[in-house]
């Protein structure tokens, strides 16, 4: 189990997406492992998601390794700068793809500036 | 930038050039072919018999071509002119060069004609600071083409250039062995790509034939020019400027690869071809009587991208607005922040205030109901995420210490903050426009609230909240000696105590109590602010003062646009008319074309507005100011279904037609004259206020 596969399994556990309401698309991942390929589509239907382990076509493909797919979803690395590095490619609706970025699990709490200006600046 | 330099542009894709068309780029300076912000040209070097060729004349025929007309030699008194050569050059994804040399002489002439090309492939920010690469060249001359590439890990970047007639291809450029009969011509046509490859090496974005390209841009350019509103009028000078206008903003629209053919408008030329959260909301609003699609374009592309996660290398937080997109090696691999980076702290209560005045314009209900989620987020991100010291005021602090903005508001220089004896402030910096656009944003959400997203309760919340944050703002920011608002709270929740612009954006939330609004008016109009030109941006007396300081006292169009409109707003039409003539008059000089700042030297002493000396140019907001002059100085306010027009123009602009205003109405005219006696002085007299203050509907 890395990142991805906790996401996913996270994904099913929502199985709604308050910032998604105005969406109904799906969205697959074929996830690189090795010379093995992993599929995930995921449906949403006006917010409400669904994950199905399946190659079936979808509206936005996104396509990465694993190694990339875990740092993507963990926050290491922003979607965006994996695509331009070359590391991931997108195949289909381009939108969909930065809309399925609020799929990614957020940091809970509050606001994490408060926390910098009370503590006199950011740690060093 | 040097005036010397020419500049074709776009959208994100520009070359800059010398006068003969080449590029000569050293490390540090901004010429080349620039696409992806990166430069995938940095040497493009036509020569004729080893010889450098002459500029005769250059000529923009479009803002995306421009024509060379050349001789060979390089001599000052002696030209050859048995040989002239064109080059005809369009940018698209890379551009397009047609080459045709003429031989004038009665016998046929053999020409070595050959085109040196080099790629650097250096960041956008590499330029700006002489940075060193990390990744690995190769250059290949396979069937007679050129491809240079870039490779960095599975980061790779390529130009190829090709042309239609055979050459002899090598690492440093092509060569082409020319036999030209007498008063005959020869062609050629060279294609230069500019291609990201992805993984596999698939371009991240198809390309298309580039002549298709050309004639796309060139009927698109007609109808931009066709949908906007016609403008007749006694002054030919406001005629040239708002044709100029017009072109650059078209000039300066692009497509980010998420809004397919849809455009906004990038920030300026030649560092910010990009994205912009602030920069594109400014513009947007600035031109929605003309271009109102750029405004939509904007709301769903900043939507689609409002911030998700707390992150702090990119200071995001959910519901923030980002500040700007770069697409560069450095982002690439996360050594900047910007893929996107949110570090602004104003673009999201702006991103609210857009989207009321768009539907307010446009009628366009669907898309601030579609994106009810998103400016439910924007609102919320004022007050769980702003309030940085939990005192009911937006602030800003970046956590992203070693490449984040220190100041997130649109004065971003390094001293562009400070007390009135010049010292700088600490961290966190509440800043008062912001504390201005919070409280527009908030009755302008609780209006989107209560008529599209069916909810009244929410709607009063908003409400209620806004009128106490402007109570409180009014105790909180008066400095009362000097009847001004305080330019920030410092750390302490002390004033930071200089009078600067910013006071007039205040004007143009609605944050100003009704009656302080003359006191404000007659600081915009005074001496220590109004140089004759505009209003500076720091006033006259200030430790930090300096006519020509970025921040701290040159004159900025979209700063003085926005205080214009602000001024309107508050029943002070005859200060919005000075205004505006004044940075309209001060267009002329650029030939139309404001620049992003000009000095805030008095205009009498001056005689003509200084050019602030690294300013960018075509700037988008500034490009737009005199769009927003127009509706401010004709009174175009959106009332219900109605459009009103209460003209209050200067005289000098005399009679003046405005046909065909889009908007919710249709299509509708505008007819005014000038009346209004600006004259040409610095600041002075006292504010005459013709109404009461204006309140939206």
């Amino acid at each position: 189990m890395t990142a991805i596969d906790d996401f996913f399994a996270d994904l099913e556990r929502r199985g709604h997406e308050p910032m998604l309401r105005r969406l109904s698309a799906t969205v697959r991942w074929d996830i690189l492992d090795g010379d093995r390929t992993e599929h995930r589509l995921v449906r949403i239907d006006h917010g409400d998601l669904r994950v199905a382990v399946s190659d079936e076509p979808a509206d936005c493909v996104i396509i990465a390794e694993r190694a990339v797919c875990d740092d993507v979803v963990s926050g290491r690395t922003s979607a965006l700068a994996a695509l331009l590095r070359g590391a991931a490619a997108i195949d289909g609706d381009f939108e969909l793809m930065v809309l399925a970025q609020r799929l990614f699990p957020r940091t809970s709490g509050g606001s994490a500036g408060r926390a910098v200006a009370a503590a006199g600046g950011p740690p060093s | 930038m040097s005036e010397d330099l020419v500049r074709i542009l776009n959208g994100s894709t520009f070359v800059v050039c010398d006068r003969r068309g080449d590029i000569e780029a050293s490390p540090t300076d901004p010429t080349g072919l620039f696409a992806f912000d990166t430069r995938f040209l940095s040497r493009w070097v036509l020569t004729v018999d080893d010889e450098r060729l002459t500029a005769l004349s250059t000529d923009d025929l479009q803002y995306f071509e421009t024509r060379f007309f050349l001789v060979p030699g390089t001599g000052t008194v002696y030209v050859d002119a048995k040989t002239t050569v064109i080059r005809q050059r369009a940018v698209a994804d890379g551009f397009l060069e047609q080459l045709t040399v003429l031989n004038h002489d009665v016998k046929p002439v053999e020409l070595t004609i050959r085109i040196e090309a080099a790629a650097d492939f250096a960041d956008l920010f590499e330029v700006k600071d002489a940075l060193q690469k990390k990744g690995s060249y190769t250059v290949e001359a396979v069937a007679g083409q050129l491809v240079m590439s870039y490779r960095r890990e599975t980061f790779h970047r390529s130009t190829t250039v090709t042309s239609t007639q055979p050459a002899e291809v090598d690492e440093h450029g092509l060569t082409f062995t020319t036999h030209i009969e007498p008063h005959g011509a020869w062609h050629t046509e060279l294609t230069v790509r500019a291609v990201v490859l992805g993984p596999g090496e698939r371009p991240l974005k198809p390309t298309a034939a580039a002549d298709d390209e050309r004639r796309e841009m060139l009927e698109d350019l007609e109808r931009w020019l066709a949908r906007a509103p016609r403008l007749t009028c006694d002054s030919d000078s406001l005629v040239a400027t708002y044709r100029r206008s017009l072109i650059d903003l078209a000039a300066l629209r692009f497509s980010p690869i998420i809004a397919g053919p849809h455009s906004l408008p990038a920030a300026g030329l030649p560092w910010f071809m990009t994205m912009f959260g602030r920069d594109s909301i400014f513009t947007s609003l600035q031109a929605l009587p003309f271009a109102p699609e750029l405004a939509r374009t904007t709301l769903r592309v900043l939507g689609d991208w409002q911030g998700n996660r707390v992150d702090d290398f990119r200071d995001e937080d959910p519901g923030r607005i980002l500040h700007e997109v770069r697409y560069g090696e450095l982002s690439a691999f996360q050594e900047r922040p910007h893929t996107p980076y949110y570090g602004t702290a104003d673009a999201t209560p702006l991103y609210v205030v857009l989207a009321d005045e768009y539907e307010r314009w446009t009628g366009d209900a669907e898309l601030v109901r579609q994106y009810e989620q998103e400016l439910r987020a924007a609102l919320r991100w004022i007050d769980d995420y702003a309030d940085l010291q939990g005192n009911g005021y937006v602030a800003y602090q970046r956590r992203n210490e070693e490449t984040g903005l220190e100041n997130q508001c649109w004065k971003d220089s390094w001293d562009g903050i400070s007390y009135r004896d010049g010292r700088l402030p600490g961290f966190p910096r509440a800043t008062c426009e912001l504390q201005g656009y919070a409280y527009d944003a908030k009755m302008r959400g609780a209006r989107l609230a209560r008529e599209f997203w069916d909810d009244p309760a929410y709607a009063d919340d908003l409400e209620r909240a806004a009128a106490d944050l402007k109570n409180r703002f009014n105790r909180d920011f008066w400095i009362e000696d000097g009847q001004y608002y305080a330019l920030a709270l410092d750390a302490d929740g002390a004033w930071v105590d200089a009078l600067s612009s910013n006071v007039g954006h205040l004007l143009w939330s609605g944050i100003v109590d009704a009656d302080r609004a003359p006191a404000i008016a007659g600081h915009l109009l005074g001496p220590r602010l109004f140089s004759g030109w505009g209003v500076r941006t720091l006033a006259a007396g200030e430790a930090r003062y300096n006519p020509i300081g970025y921040h701290n006292g040159t004159v900025w169009p979209f700063d003085n646009s926005f205080i214009a409109w602000g001024l309107r707003r508050y029943g002070f039409p005859v200060e919005a008319a000075r205004i505006a003539a004044g940075n309209l008059d001060a267009a002329d000089f650029y030939h139309g074309r404001l620049p992003e700042a000009f000095g805030g030297y008095e205009r009498t002493l001056t005689k003509y507005p200084v050019e602030f000396p690294t300013a960018c140019s075509p700037q988008a907001w500034s490009t737009g100011a005199p769009l927003l002059y127009l509706r401010t100085m004709l009174g175009l306010e959106p009332h219900g279904n109605h459009l009103v027009v209460e003209p209050a123009l200067p005289v000098g602009i005399g009679r003046i037609e405005l046909l065909d205003i889009p908007g919710r109405w249709g299509r509708v005219d505008a007819f005014g004259r000038g009346l209004v006696e600006v004259g040409t002085g610095a600041g002075g007299g006292s504010p005459t206020r013709l109404a009461a203050p204006v309140r939206r509907a």
